[in-house]
């Protein structure tokens, strides 16, 4: 594993999942795993079955629902989409990502 | 509500994993197919690209460990494979899963089969409908003795109390059944007011029970009978309602049967309304023989009913101070006056004797857990290696406990209930004192068999649990698992545990010991009485037509003649009350002697006929017995036994000193007619040896008169034959027959059932305490058993040395008894101080065999020895059978 190649920070996965799914509209896993990767542009080490555990964890939580369908290869393939509750979660959450941020980033332009 | 969401769906997840499960496996089946699809696209061959896909995924299993872990309930997971994992460790040591199984499956048995019993008789206690609202009235006369309410005072009572829904009485006299085409018979019978069936809750199967115009002077003669009787005189005749019996002379209409069991209020056989009883009007106000029961109005508190009675009592004392001076009353609740109370010591002691037996088994699966764990070590160790965590590695242990814990409560179960047949069997049936208890197990039987359970293993298995999982890791494995003195601690706690097993042991023994001494018939008289050839019966002679005390004179001389005269017979007399059946109490005093009014001095009386010793095979060691010579016209005599001889003229020979016996009380109406004694003196003529008039341990001492001068209106026979009982039934109904046909004989037994039906309370107990006794010897000897084998296990290799030096048998033998007896010691010394502290909290039991006597802690001390000795044996063979070379290589 190069050292350009970023760990996913804990907690941020599902961030990043709600989001690809509220932009992307209903995708399966697989789908969700390949756009992570292309926004990070190879920037983010990211073994895509991680993402099975984050799904369930969302889905459990009432944010994210899926259903089996059909890939555009003619796979069957369960597809997750995000209901009202995952979109409020993904505003409340990417305000405090935000701040978050701007803190460290202020922190860090000190001196 | 997102965590309640999560948590909901989580536990479906338990229900739904293997839905789950195969969806997971879908999911990365079809990911892994998409990959690859993308890869063959970019040129790869189809392998390749799936081994490309397989590396971008990553570890599927560790995706999987993680899927699992985020679904569902991790901890009911892990718990269950825990629990699977125990069962399996249980299964590879089956010799000691069963022996922990049977230790505790016993000793929670035991607590469990106590409890029912306790349960039974105090909590749920008599069989009255809502029976903690019902209270028991008696009276406390001027001499601080309980005695019952009189017919006037019950009147006044019933009038006044307020604080009662109902209020009734009853009192017990046999009666005679004739007049219905059968033999005459003699019944059990209770005379009862109006609507005592109701508050108890039981109502006739047939007809109706008494209304409140039967139980008025005057009103026709009515009866209820118990189903037994129906069935056994009657032949289950369904139209026996409305039919007309002839009891006590005079007819009477059947109203009613009453259901099976229910012989309330001891064993009457047939009720007949309380106003019938003969002569109840003319009794005097101090005529205390009524037993009086009431059920309090809803929301009446005990205290207040209490109140209320004894202000009603001191008003009638104030107002009748001739005959109710001091006379204060006692109320407490039914199921309290017969059954005692939870907190009374004696069921208390028994509660405790529950409690020792479980800690005694929990004791002993401790040790057996502390040897097993100590096996376990390297497996532990490895365990702990491999990242099981301390709380995981303990959290198995306890499971593995809990698994013991669930298997033993399930045997217990099993001795429970068989224990408690056994011992509702063992109750005879015809001697049961109040009702049928219900024995049955009730939810709050199971709540202390589970909570006993779970509480063994947590107070238990905890500890070795803890100790087990502190294995050093590194030491173990570095010492491939030797078995060398490392492991001091638990050493240590199994020792301690051993030693408090033994304690326990030695305080139940003890105790044990004292109840089967109790109910063993120790004197030499008891064994004299040569049982198996003595018929007895009894007869009662009705006062209407036997007034006089010279007509029933005459009959009891006519009767032992006529018997006498039976071929076969070898000798008959008749008593006032046979050994074993109680005995009446009298004043005593003794010529030449103030008498003490403070000191008073009863004596229990027995009134005999001539030959009555020799008829129960004794033989007085001083003086003679009485004989038909002897006439009530004549000087008066008495023959007094050995207890009487030791405790008034300390072991002299009383014979030729003069006596004198006083009733202390107005005659009982059960014995209307039986005039109270003159105050004669009375020569002693004869020292009788010690038999029993009452079941207690040590024997009364005891005034023999002859029956001429009481002439009691009721009598027992005696009949010594070499003739079997059934043919000498009909012979003597003959005779008696001859003299009074109607005249029934009852309660024919034979003397070895007189006594045997005498002693029941005491066999029970007795048994009970052998089988306790048996039980806790089997625990200790199972504890010492494991403990020393566990102790050579440990020392295998220091044996070895020891035998590869020269040591002879005897001296490793030595060295593994040497310890058994130290923890023996230690634990019996502190066994003798529970003891003593046992007996002090529980001082109830006997006066005359206390546990900390020095004969039952001898016997307690052989035992433990034997014991000793039996657990040594086998782990001692396997020492001096070692192989030294194997033993000092050995790991």
């Amino acid at each position: 594993m190069s050292s350009t190649e970023a760990e996913v920070p804990y907690g941020t996965l599902d961030l990043m999942v709600l989001k690809t799914l509220a932009a992307m509209g209903p995708l399966h896993g697989y789908g969700i795993a390949r756009r992570i990767e292309q926004v990070s542009d190879g920037g983010l080490a990211l073994n895509q079955g991680t993402i099975y555990p984050a799904l369930l964890r969302l889905e459990q939580k009432g944010w994210i629902k899926s259903a089996w369908g059909t890939s555009d290869n003619n796979r069957r393939a369960r597809y997750y989409s995000i209901t009202a509750a995952g979109r409020r979660q993904l505003a409340a959450e990417a305000q405090l990502w935000a701040r978050t941020v701007s803190i460290v980033n202020r922190l860090l332009s000190q001196e | 509500m997102t965590a309640l969401r999560v948590l909901l769906s989580r536990l479906l997840d338990v229900v739904l994993a293997r839905r789950r499960d195969a969806r997971l496996k879908e999911e990365i089946e079809s990911h892994l197919g998409l990959l690859t699809d993308e890869y063959e696209a970019r040129g790869l061959t189809p392998a390749a690209a799936r081994a490309a896909a397989r590396r971008a995924f990553g570890g599927i299993d560790q995706i999987k460990a993680d899927y699992r872990d985020q679904r569902g309930l991790p901890l009911f997971d892990a718990l269950t494979q825990d629990v699977r994992f125990a069962v399996r460790m249980l299964g590879r040591d089956r010799g000691f899963a069963a022996t922990a199984v049977l230790v505790l499956g016993l000793g929670i048995g035991v607590n469990n089969m106590l409890f029912t019993i306790l349960n039974a008789h105090t909590i749920r206690g008599l069989p009255i409908d809502r029976v903690d609202r019902v209270l028991f009235i008696s009276t406390i006369d001027d001499r601080s003795m309980e005695r019952g309410v009189s017919y006037l005072d019950f009147m006044d009572m019933r009038a006044a109390a307020k604080s009662f829904g109902a209020m009734v009485a009853f009192t017990n006299a046999p009666v005679a059944l004739a007049g219905d085409g059968h033999v005459p018979e003699r019944h059990d019978a209770s005379f009862v007011s109006a609507h005592a069936f109701s508050l108890i809750g039981t109502q006739p199967v047939s007809g109706r029970a008494f209304a409140s115009e039967d139980d008025r002077p005057g009103a026709p003669p009515l009866v209820v009978l118990s189903s037994g009787l129906w069935r056994s005189r009657y032949g289950s005749d369904s139209g026996i309602v409305g039919r007309s019996i002839v009891v006590n002379d005079i007819p009477a209409t059947v109203i009613g049967v009453m259901p099976e069991r229910s012989g309330f209020p001891s064993n009457a056989e047939i009720w007949l309304p309380l106003a019938q009883f003969p002569g109840l009007l003319a009794q005097r106000r101090d005529t205390r023989t009524l037993r009086v029961f009431g059920r309090l109005r809803d929301g009446i508190a005990i205290a207040a009913a209490r109140a209320e009675v004894e202000g009603i009592t001191d008003q009638v004392s104030g107002e009748h101070p001739d005959t109710n001076k001091n006379v204060r009353a006692r109320v407490v609740p039914i199921n309290e006056r017969f059954m005692g109370r939870l907190t009374d010591p004696a069921w208390m002691a028994f509660m405790a004797t529950g409690v020792l037996v479980v800690v005694i088994s929990g004791a002993n699966v401790a040790n057996l857990m502390f040897a097993r764990a100590i096996y376990r070590r390297r497996e532990i160790a490895i365990r702990s290696s491999l990242g099981a965590t301390r709380r995981r590695v303990m959290r198995q242990l306890l499971i593995e406990g809990g698994v013991l814990a669930s298997l033993g409560g399930l045997a217990g179960l099993g001795a429970a209930l068989a224990g408690v047949r056994v011992f509702r069997t063992a109750i005879p049936e015809n001697v049961l004192p109040y009702w049928q208890f219900d024995y049955s197990m009730d939810a709050r039987v199971f709540v202390a068999l589970v909570g006993v359970s779970v509480a063994t293993v947590f107070v238990f298995a905890l500890l070795p649990a803890v100790h087990a999982s502190r294995t050093d890791v590194v030491a173990v494995l570095k010492g491939g698992g030797r078995s060398g003195s490392d492991q001091q601690a638990p050493q240590r706690w199994s020792t301690a545990f051993l030693v408090a097993e033994f304690a326990l042991t030695v305080v139940l023994l003890a105790t044990a010991a004292v109840s089967v001494r109790i109910a063993k018939p120790t004197l030499p008289s008891d064994a004299v009485i040569d049982t198996r050839e003595i018929l007895t019966a009894t007869v009662t002679l009705p006062e209407t037509k036997y007034r006089t005390s010279q007509q029933r004179i005459d009959f009891y001389r006519r009767l032992q003649e006529r018997l006498g005269a039976i071929p076969g017979v070898l000798s008959t007399s008749v008593a006032s009350a046979l050994p074993r059946s109680g005995a009446a109490e009298e004043q005593l005093q003794i010529d030449g002697r103030p008498l003490d009014n403070d000191k008073r001095q009863p004596v229990l009386t027995v009134a005999v006929g001539p030959r009555y010793f020799a008829t129960l095979g004794l033989t007085l060691p001083r003086g003679r017995e009485f004989s038909s010579a002897d006439l009530p016209s004549g000087p008066a005599y008495a023959i007094v036994n050995d207890a009487f001889a030791r405790r008034f003229f300390n072991g002299q020979d009383p014979i030729g000193r003069r006596i004198a016996l006083t009733s202390p009380s107005p005659p009982a109406p059960s014995a209307p007619s039986a005039p109270s004694a003159p105050s004669v003196w009375l020569t002693i003529i004869g020292t009788a040896p010690d038999v029993r008039q009452r079941s207690a341990p040590a024997p009364d001492a005891l005034v023999y008169r002859l029956i001429d001068i009481t002439a009691p209106p009721s009598a027992s026979l005696l009949v010594r034959s070499r003739t079997s009982p059934e043919i000498l039934r009909p012979l003597l109904d003959e005779q008696l027959a001859a003299i009074d046909p109607t005249l029934p004989l009852y309660k024919v037994h034979t003397m070895k059932q007189v006594i045997r039906d005498s002693e029941w309370v005491g066999r029970i107990s007795s048994r009970l305490a052998t089988v306790l006794t048996l039980i806790a010897v089997m625990l200790s000897t199972v504890g010492l058993y494991a403990v020393t084998a566990h102790a050579v296990g440990q020392k295998t290799q220091e044996l070895g040395v020891r035998i590869a030096l020269g040591a002879r048998p005897m001296q490793v033998i030595g060295v593994i008894v040497r310890r058994a007896i130290f923890q023996l010691t230690v634990g019996f010394a502190a066994g003798i101080g529970c003891t003593m502290v046992w007996a002090w909290l529980f001082s109830s039991g006997s006066v005359e065999v206390k546990p900390t006597d020095p004969q039952p802690l001898m016997m307690v001390a052989a035992m433990l020895l034997v014991l000793a000795v039996t657990a040594c044996i086998v782990p001692a063979r396997r020492a001096i059978r070692l192989d030294p070379v194997a033993a000092i290589r050995r790991d």
